[in-house]
Parts: C-alpha cells; structure tokens; sequence
C-alpha cells in the first residue's frame, strides 16, 4: 500500500517528468504545426541546451557570481536559448529545403542532423557524462516524511509552468501569435493576408529553438548530460505527441502528464517494460483516437 | 507494336547476379591483399539482404522504416538464444529460427504500424525497435547484457569449423552468405518485378488511385513488412555469426540508421542500389570508424546526399553505365 | 435493368450541403453528363458513389445490392469505377505499367508473386489493347511526369475502362486538355462507352462538348438536381439556362 507521502513525492516526479517532456514536445509540435516538419533533430536542440550550460555557462556564471542562488537558476537557461535560437536559425536552410518535400526528405535530412549533434557533442564535450549541478545542490531538499527531495525540481516545474502560461498567452492572445497558428493552417493564405512567410517560419524555428535551449538548460541541473539522450528524449517525446495529437500545445501538456505519470508507474512496479508500456499505450491512443487526446484541436 | 517491360540496367536480374559473382571472384584477392578489407567485404555481402528487405519497404513501398535494427536484433538474439539455451550453433538452424522470430514479429505488430505511412510508421519502427532494445538491455540476466551472449564458430549442415584456422573459416563463411545472398537477390528480384512488386510500387505512388483501381493497400503493405523483416532478421543472424558476439548495440537506433544509410549511398531507385550500398557502406564505414567523429561524417554524407543526389551511387554512375537501358521486345 | 440507384443521398461539409438529397438511377448501358456551376456538388456525387466519402444519409443501391457502407476497394470489384477531376496517376510508372497495374488489379492478380510480370502474355496483350485504344501507345514507356497534362487526363479515363467497369464515372475528362484535342478525347472515350456498353456518368464543364456528345443530361445546382432530360430538353430548360449558359447560347 501507498502511503501518503509516498503519493505525494510520486506526484512530484510526476510533474517533474511532464516539465521535462512538456518542452522538449512543446517545440517539436510548433514545428510540426507550422512548417509540417517533424524535426528529429529537435531533441538534440534541447541536448544543445543543456550541453551549453553543463559544458560552457554553469561554471563561466558560477565565476561571476559565485554561490548567489538567482543568477544561477536564471541565467544559464536564457543563455543556453540565445545560444540555441543561434543554431536553430542557422538550421533554417535546412528546414526550408525539407518543408513541402517528401516525407522521407524531411526525416532524413533531420535524421542527418541528429547524427551530427551528436558527435558534436562527442567532440565539444567529450563522451563523459557532464553536470551542472550547482544549482541543484544550492537550492537544496526538503523532506515530505521520511523522504528527501531536491528543491530544484521544484523550480523546474514551476518554471515550465510559466513557460506553458506564456506560451499560451503568446500563441492566443497576441497579433504574432495569431498570424503563427493562422500559418499552421494555410501558409500560402496567411502570406496572401499580408503576411510575411519567411518571417513566419524564421520566427517559428527561433521560436522552436528557443522553448528548446531554455528547457534543455533549465533541466540539466537535475541530472547530467550524457550522449544518446537525444534519441531517449525524441522516443519519448513522440509518445507524447502521439497521445496528445501532432502539432497541438494542449496536446504537448496532456500527453507530457500522462507520459510522466505512466513512466513513474511502471518504474514502480515493472521497470524492464517501461518503454514497452508507453507505447502499448500510445498504439491504443493512435488506434482509438488517431487525432490523439488533445481533442485533434489544432493547437 | 509497344514495347513490354523495359528495365534499365541495374534493374535487371543479370546485373546483380554479375556483380555478386564478380565480388566473390574478387574476395580472394583482396583477402590476399588485405585480410581487414576481406572482413569489410564480408560485412558487405552479410547485410546485402537486409538492405534489400528493407528497400522493398522503401524504395517500391515507399514505406521509410527507421527501425529495422527491431528485426536484425531479433534475428541476431534468436540465434544467440539457440546457442545460449539449447546449444545449436547450426547456422542453418539461426536462420531458420531468425526468419521465424522476424515473421512472427512482423506478422504481429505489421496490423498496427503499416495502418501509418510517412513519419508516424518512420517513427513508430524507430521507437517499437526501441523498446526491444530496451528489453535486451534491461533483462541482463535472460540476454546478457551489455556483455552479450558468445558464439561459438557455427557448424553448417552439422558439419564442424573448430580446427581450421582463422582464414580459411572466413572464407567458408562468406561464401556460404554469398551463395545465400544469391538465393535471397532471386527471390526478392522475383518478387519485385511479380505482379504484386508492381502493385506495390503503385501504392507507393499514389495510394487514393491504387485504392480505386481495386488494391488493398493495407494488405500489399503488410505483406510487404513482413517479407522485409524476415530479409532483415536472417542478416541478423549471419552478423552475430561474423561477430560471434550478440549485444543490444544490433537493435539499437544506430543499427537502423546504417540501414537506411547503406540503403541511401547505393541508391534505392535501382534494385541494385542496396547491394552496392552495402559494400561501399562498410567500406566507408572501416575508414570513418578510425575517425571517433563517425557519425558526423554519416550526418553529414545524408544531407548531401539527400540534398545533392537522391539517387546515390546509381545516380553518379548512372550516365556512364545505367543510362543504357535494356529493353526487351514484344513476342509477336 | 437498374445498374445505379441512389436514393436522397446526402452530403454536408459544416453548413455547406453539398449533396442535399440526390436520388437518380441509370438503367445498364445509359449514358448520363452531369453538369451544374463550381462547387454544385458534382465531384461529391462521384465520390459519394465511388466510396471516397461516407454520405451522412441516403442509400446507394448498385445492381439491386446496397452498397452504402462498403469500402472502395469492393465498390471497385463490384464494377463501379472512376477517374478523377484532377489527374491521378501512378507517377513513377511508365504509361504502359500504369495499364497493366490496371489489369492486373482487375484480374485480382496483385498478390500473386509466383511468376515475374513478363509471363502475363494475356495481361500485356489486354494492356497494349487499351494503349492503342487509347492512342497512348507511342508513350508507352514515358514516365507520368514527362507527358502532357492532357495524356495524364486521358490514362486516367483509360484506367478506368481497363477495369471492366459497369459504371464508370469520369470526373470532368476534358479539363485541362487543350481546346484543340477536347473532341478527340470525347471521342475516344464515346467510343469506348459505346463498345463495352458501359453505363456512364460523365462530368462536363464544357457546354459545347455536353450538347455535341450528350445524350441525357442531370444538373445539379446547391446539390440538388434541377433539371434531368435529354440534351434537348436541357437546352431548352430556362433556368439551366439561366445558371449555366449566361449570355452565350440565350
Ligand atoms: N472535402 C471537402 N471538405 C469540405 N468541403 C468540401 C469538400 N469537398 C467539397 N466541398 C464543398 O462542397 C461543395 C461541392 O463541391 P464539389 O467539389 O462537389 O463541386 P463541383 O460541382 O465538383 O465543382 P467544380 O465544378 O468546381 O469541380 C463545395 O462548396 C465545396 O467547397
Ligand atoms: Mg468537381
């Protein structure tokens, strides 16, 4: 039997896992939503982030302003998105040459992408796993009983929380916006109202690169950066889009927190079988509600 | 008078049955040459039928799968199960097993993936390979591992290969694959140019049409899958029996993208495609792998070669030698 | 004897009633155009019938079976066959395999793989038949792409008829085609109607072409029909002529 406390810290790494996943899909669907490109390299983006941070601003930020606990739970996320929107735009021939192409010309070009990251990754930072834990440590624990847990985590949800809320807010409630999911029905009717096309898609992929690198920096503290966790997070990530419905933001949160939750059951009781599980459940979805969860709302 | 089939060279049985011969005619020498450059030819010629599988599904089908690593492991952890559990290390017995566990596989979750084309089956094969994956890793005490199950030499028709030496084994063995090789080219360039090979490929073209000319799609596709993942799991066991180590790293994602990579720089517009890319891939492959870097390499050789020649190596060469089209003319 | 029956077939795409209760019957061997102005629900009538859409009401009676609730593929064994407004073709097959898919399906021949196609003397021998027909028979080894939008049209009315069809439904065979070769392709597949005495349903944008080769003549308008008559009739008929004829024939 679950106690309570256990229930709650289970709870917590629930929403803590649908943090993560939530950013690293939320990008991927903005892609996909506007330029139909699934972008197999958008994991690596993220990887980008967290790379950047683990390899590069921790220590450089730890320098400058040594122990003071808010630069270094803000800073390194929002420089490992400038850093990533950088790379993102400099990928946006590449997206511009898949987009209206075959399918197999996008997922082999964004394929080719993700072996590069890799091994640039390999080659920047080497193949040892990489922490930046020093947030981590500072914020601290607390206990719920007799467990212990980190504070940081705490942040994380809360920080993707906000993210979600001004994503929302940017993506319903603002001029730009609008002309974004607008372009994710009809480009060619968006850019007849008036509408730069190419702005749109270079604001998209920025955009995209953007809820990428600050996710990426935002998680490592956590844990650490090691090599293959690009394609670990690409494989998850499409359960929850699966679950959720390509190319929709209220897909990207309700498949996050169910992906999370599944994933934290079954580490429970039968950890072997965990990826089997998830996407048992995820072909359940697909067969039953191909348009997945989100209620095969646009966005 | 029309013309009835015309196939241009390199679609035609005889090429690719010349080019095998020919690489075995070469083998010799260059083991003689270069013993490394015969175990790359011996790679080469193992994965020549899993490429080919795979090409069924890609290049006629129009199915991109990115998991195929899901049937080489399961053909190459069937024959490490076979010897772990029960002793055999008749290489006979592996590939009958491994085209048995494909087929059953395939048969089994086929109904659900081939119902997705495009990304969503590119990326359903990619994460079911992953999960099996995932399976071999984490249950260590039933697969070994990460340290893998060993394999003996393999014996053929019973026969025993313990006393030769290192050389001569080699040899036995690429050529046995050779001769397999050229029983599993037959049969798959049959099957391409039967009628359901044509009915496939217009699928792939245009699905809504197909559909309203009276062909089941689903059906054309899932027979498709399954022969494919059978092609792609006897490769699976002939690897491991080259090796003679089964680890997880053969169903893994890397696994499935040399698959489509190999596929790519041969050309998957050609039925001989696969077979060159095979050999020219583990070719490239021996020399980037000195390079730690190699996967930038590959990353990078697919962008350009996706972005510059689609057609890979049958493209580049296709001016001087497949230009020339071999057509045959109308009895009566 | 009845070869199509349809009964208050309905059709709504949000508030647009395409199909607003269509009920028309051809009796075997009868020759109908459908006419009616952009977006009168002509495409939906041949795509309700065909199985490419569900219908949300009425029935589709083919032969004396109710075949309402059937996937394509049966509908297309059963012998109700179409082309479509935009050309559909197999793009990275010759002319020639794009007829012989053709008999092959028909033939149910496109799961065998015992034997390769260059042993279906029969099955070539029918293809080529269509070709010359067809007059494809110079273009038989092109490739889809490098022919005229026209020759695509025309393979795609030519596919239809290689399937055997009792029904055939050609979804605006001219469109696209140079003013110059519209008769010639009208009469090519005239010709192959009245050979294999197929019942037809043929859309027409083009009133020249609807009056030289009509015979009768259904109109829809807001997707329903309002006029149903021989050519004649049609001509005559003020409010077709209202809708449809302008200035031009008045
Ligand atoms: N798949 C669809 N989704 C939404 N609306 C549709 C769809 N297909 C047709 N419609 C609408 O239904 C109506 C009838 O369209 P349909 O294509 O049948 O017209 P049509 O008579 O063939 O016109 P045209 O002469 O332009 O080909 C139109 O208003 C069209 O916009
Ligand atoms: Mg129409």
């Amino acid at each position: 039997m679950i106690g309570l406390e256990e229930l709650v810290v289970r709870t917590y790494n629930v929403f803590f896992g649908a943090s993560v996943l939530f950013l690293v899909a939320v990008g991927l669907n903005i892609i996909y939503g506007v330029m139909k490109i699934v972008n197999l390299a958008h994991p690596s983006l993220f990887m980008f982030g967290s790379y950047t941070v683990a390899g590069l601003i921790m220590s450089a930020v730890v320098n400058v302003f040594g122990s003071s606990i808010a630069p270094l739970l803000l800073l390194p996320p929002i420089f490992a998105a400038i850093v990533v929107v950088i790379v993102s735009l400099a990928l946006y021939p590449f997206f511009q040459f898949s987009s209206g192409k075959g399918d197999e010309v996008q997922l082999l070009i964004t394929y080719g992408l993700l072996l590069i990251f890799e091994d640039i990754f390999r080659l920047v930072w080497g193949s040892a796993p990489l922490r930046a834990s020093q947030p981590f440590e500072l914020a601290g624990i607390f206990r719920i009983g007799q467990y212990i847990v980190p504070l940081y985590n705490a942040y994380v949800i809360a920080f993707a929380f906000g993210v979600a809320v001004l994503l929302w807010y940017f993506l319903f409630k603002t001029k730009l916006g609008m002309v974004i999911r607008a372009s994710s029905m009809d480009l060619e009717m968006a850019s007849a109202l008036g509408t730069d096309a190419k702005m749109v898609l270079l604001l998209t992929v920025a955009l995209a690169g953007f809820l990428a690198g600050l996710g990426g920096g935002l998680f490592i503290p956590s844990t650490s950066a090691m090599l293959g966790m690009s394609v670990e997070l690409l494989v998850l990530a499409f359960v929850v889009v699966v679950i959720g419905g390509l190319g929709s933001f209220f897909g990207s949160l309700i498949g996050a927190l169910i992906v999370s939750f599944l994933r934290t059951i079954t580490l429970i009781f039968i950890p072997e079988l965990e990826l089997a599980l998830l996407y048992i459940v995820a072909f359940a979805v697909l067969l039953l509600k191909p348009e997945g969860l989100g209620g095969g709302r646009k966005w | 008078m029309v013309e009835r089939i015309s196939r241009p060279l390199g679609d035609d049985l005889r090429s690719n049955i010349v080019l095998t011969l020919a690489l075995a005619l070469a083998y010799p020498l260059v083991y003689y040459l270069s013993p490394g450059l015969g175990l790359v030819m011996g790679y080469g010629m193992t994965w020549v039928s899993a490429l080919l599988g795979f090409n069924l599904l890609f290049g006629y089908g129009g199915l991109l799968s990115f998991g195929h690593a899901l049937f080489l492991g399961l053909g190459a952890y069937t024959a490490g199960f076979l010897y772990k559990y029960l002793g055999i290390n008749n290489i006979e017995l592996h590939i009958l097993g491994s085209v048995l566990s494909s087929l059953g596989i395939a048969a089994l979750i086929g109904p659900l993936v081939v119902r997705y084309t495009k990304i969503f089956f590119a990326i359903l094969m990619l994460a079911i390979a992953q999960v099996f994956w995932s399976l071999y890793y984490k249950f260590f005490w039933i697969t070994g591992g990460t340290d893998g199950i060993k394999l003996p030499r393999f014996t053929i028709m019973g026969i025993p290969l313990e006393g030769l030496d290192f050389a001569t084994y080699h040899h036995i063995y690429f050529y046995y694959v050779t001769a397999l090789t050229l029983l599993l080219t037959y049969f798959m360039w049959r099957l391409v140019n039967s009628p359901f090979g044509l009915a496939l490929r217009a699928t792939r073209d245009n699905e809504v049409r197909s559909r309203f000319i009276g062909i089941d799609v689903y059906k054309m596709r899932l027979y498709a899958f399954v022969i494919s993942a059978v092609y792609a799991g006897i490769t699976g066991a002939l690897a491991v029996n080259h090796q003679r180590l089964v680890t997880p790293d053969i169903a893994y994602w890397t696994t499935s993208g040399k698959v489509v990579f190999a596929t790519l720089i041969g050309g998957s517009k050609l039925f001989i495609g696969p077979v060159i890319g095979s050999f020219v891939f583990h070719l490239v492959e021996s020399f980037a792998m000195r390079f730690i870097y190699w996967q930038l390499i590959m990353g990078a050789l697919v962008i350009i070669i996706i972005m510059f020649v689609p057609g890979g190596i049958t493209q580049i060469l296709k001016t001087p030698f497949f230009g020339a089209r071999l057509t045959r003319r109308a009895g009566g | 004897m009845e070869v199509l029956k349809l009964v208050e077939l309905k059709k709504y795409f949000g508030g647009v009633r395409a199909l607003d209760g269509v009920s028309l019957t051809l009796e075997e061997g009868e020759s109908v155009m459908l006419i009616g102005p952009n977006g009168a629900g002509k495409t939906t009538l041949v795509n309700a019938v065909s199985g490419y859409l569900r219908v949300d009401g009425g029935k589709i009676i083919f032969m004396n079976q109710d075949l309402t609730d059937t996937k394509p593929t049966e509908r297309v064994r059963k012998g109700i066959v179409r082309s479509f407004q935009l050309a559909n073709n197999f793009d990275k097959l010759t002319v020639y395999e794009n007829i012989l898919v053709a008999v092959m399906a028909k033939k149910q021949q496109h799961l065998k793989f015992t034997k390769v196609v260059d042993n279906y003397k029969e099955e070539f021998e029918e293809a080529e038949q269509v070709l010359n027909l067809f007059d494809l028979g110079d273009k038989a080894h092109e490739y889809i792409t490098n022919i005229s939008y026209g020759d695509r049209k025309l393979l795609d009315a030519a596919i239809a008829f290689t399937l055997g069809p009792k029904l055939i439904m050609l979804d605006e065979p001219t469109s696209g085609v140079a003013t110059s070769e519209k008769d010639a392709v009208m009469k090519k597949i005239t010709d192959a109607i009245q050979r294999t005495k197929v019942a037809s349903i043929i859309i027409e944008h083009d009133m020249d072409i609807v009056f030289r080769y009509g015979k009768r003549v259904v109109v829809l308008h807001q997707g329903k029909i309002i006029a149903d008559g021989t050519v004649e009739q049609i001509r005559r008929d003020e409010e077709v002529r209202r809708l449809l004829l302008g200035g031009i024939y008045a």
